[in-house]
């Protein structure tokens, strides 16, 4: 035994080499998060760098921090268009810097009735340092000045987002009405490509003051009012990718991750964001098999050459699987980069059969052992 | 015929309930594949708890203990006479000590052997845990899934309107499409 022992400790060392050898070529294969651009992320996605009108910044930062400071009552409608199908909602909508805000569709309506609250702090973006505000002028250009029209009966500033460039490249992307008084964005359209509208919203009438909650806005008890809790940062995003699961820190368009979370049962399904400050992209994957028969609501489609199933509803969502996941998207972005969002996540998925996605898996699962309720 | 996937694990921990235990059992009953990758987790599992808290053997306690004073002997340990005194178990000059083994080897190659000894032990223990890691993450999931429509849309709604300037009822449209509120 004795004399092993030298043999063995020799063995052990080389092995142990070996398995660090091992990991550090798996780890080297996660792209770091700033050199790695997404799948079909183009130098046409990385072009002009936007010019920025420091006043129309200063007016997005001020409606983006608004509601945190401003309580309003009021009705708005919220309309948006897509190919050939289009979705409306009128909205009664109360808010309170400390209780969030609650939407309810008037009775009468097909969702009479239903409520959705969103707290004050309802998703703080896991991996954006700054704010929407700064992340919209990250890729677009901004300019303010426009004459403002007034938005129930209330005067207003207007920004205007431009692609950046020059000349017809240069197109509005959006248009948001700032309230002069509270700064609280009051309209909002965003255009596609050739200069339709294909979102837009805008209160018809607004009381700004104190809100006393009404009857009609009770939040169900069960509505926390908050997006998944267990949120992730960039260390955990690569432990999700060394463990399978697809993580791109952008999408094309381009659309960077700004936000991962996981939630659902055992929390066993991956929430990543992908926004632009206009457009925003939800992946949400889950493990196992994708059952068509139970999909209510969905019809069959193509895109880019994978079968998908979709529902024909704003925003617009697809579901696939691939890889042994169950990938569900949910994009509230222009057709053509939801379009390419599913390309990319489909060529870009995990095969599922590599032997460091069958270590993670077999990891996941032995700490459940120990562990059930992590 | 749909395998088990996941849940074979869920059974293996016992963690089914009545119905659920049932479904499974009653198919493994007929399915080989199952029945083979049952056994293999119950082995797995029953390894594990086998496993226990280690316990290390006196002389591996002292030998690491050596290895703790690298410059030389320990002192002489204390034993008690039958009297009751106690006396210093001090070497004879010239002699090794009762009950002391041959050893010629330079004291650099007893502490290197024990290292050896020490790092193919850690080795043995990560090579377990991944062999275990391997086997348990083997079977692909085959569980169906069905992704919960409403709860995605509003979780999408609500992290929407954190990284968009601008209304953030447009990312929860969906949930109040009638449809949406019916599925609910």
């Amino acid at each position: 035994m004795r004399r092993l022992a030298p043999f063995a400790g020799a063995a052990g060392v080389l092995g142990s080499c070996a398995l660090v050898a091992v990991l550090l070529v798996h780890a080297g294969q996660a792209p770091a998060r700033d050199a790695a651009p997404g799948p079909g992320d183009t130098a046409r996605d990385r072009g002009p760098q936007p010019a920025v009108d420091p006043a129309a910044r200063r007016l997005l930062q001020r409606a983006a921090a608004a509601p945190s400071s401003v309580s309003y009552r009021g009705t708005q409608y919220v309309s948006a268009w897509a190919s050939g199908r289009s979705s409306s909602h009128v909205l009664e909508v109360e808010h309170s810097p400390v209780r969030g805000t609650t939407w309810r569709a008037p009775a009468g309506a097909g969702s009479g009735g239903h409520v959705v609250s969103s707290a004050p702090d309802a998703a703080e973006p896991s991996l954006l340092a700054a704010g929407a505000a700064t992340l919209l002028a990250r890729h677009y250009s901004l300019v303010a000045g426009e004459a403002g029209a007034r938005v129930a009966g209330r005067d207003t500033d207007v920004v205007v987002a431009r692609r950046p460039g020059a000349g017809a490249a240069a197109a509005p992307v959006a248009r948001f009405w700032v309230d002069r008084e509270t700064g609280l964005a009051l309209r909002r359209e965003v255009y596609d490509r050739s200069g339709r509208v294909v979102r837009a919203s805008a209160f018809v009438d607004l009381s700004v003051g104190a809100v006393e909650p009404s009857a009609e806005a009770a939040v169900p008890a069960e509505d926390t009012g908050r997006a998944w809790a267990h949120t992730l940062d960039d260390e955990g995003v690569d432990r999700l990718r060394r463990h399978g699961w697809a993580c791109p820190w952008s999408l094309p368009g381009p659309l960077p991750l700004v936000d991962a979370r996981r939630g659902g049962h055992d929390r066993a399904i991956v929430h990543l964001s992908y926004a632009d400050g206009i457009a925003s992209v939800s992946v949400f994957q889950q493990r196992g098999s994708l059952d068509p028969d139970r999909l209510d609501g969905y019809r069959r489609a193509t895109i880019g050459g994978h079968g998908v199933w979709q529902r024909d509803e704003v925003p617009r969502t697809v579901v696939w699987a691939s890889g042994g996941t169950v990938f569900t998207l949910v994009g509230d972005a222009p057709e053509r980069t939801v379009d390419r969002a599913v390309d990319a996540l489909h060529d870009g998925a995990p095969a599922g059969g590599g032997i460091m996605e069958r270590l993670g898996r077999g990891l996941d699962r032995v700490g459940s052992w120990f562990n059930p309720a992590g | 015929m749909t395998h088990l996937g996941d849940r074979l694990a869920a059974l293996a921990d016992g963690e089914l309930d009545h119905r659920e235990r049932d479904r499974a059992l009653a198919h493994v009953a007929h399915c080989d594949a199952c029945r083979a990758e049952l056994e293999d987790q119950r082995a797995v599992k029953a390894l594990l708890a086998a496993a226990g808290a280690p316990h290390p053997r006196p002389d591996t306690v002292a030998a690491l203990h050596d290895l703790a004073l690298p410059g030389g002997p320990l002192p002489p340990r204390a034993r008690t006479m039958p009297q009751g005194a106690l006396v210093p178990d001090l070497p004879h000059p010239g002699r090794r000590p009762r009950g002391a083994r041959r050893d010629s080897r330079r004291p650099g190659d007893r502490v290197r052997s024990r290292l050896g000894v020490a790092t193919a032990g850690a080795f043995s223990v990560a090579g377990l845990v991944l062999g275990t890691a391997f086997v348990a993450g083997g079977a692909q999931p085959s569980s169906s899934v069905v992704p919960p429509a409403a709860e995605l849309s509003v979780e999408h709604g609500r992290t929407s309107g954190a990284v968009t300037v601008g209304d953030p009822a447009v990312g929860l449209m969906t949930t109040f499409d009638p449809a949406a509120t019916t599925r609910r």
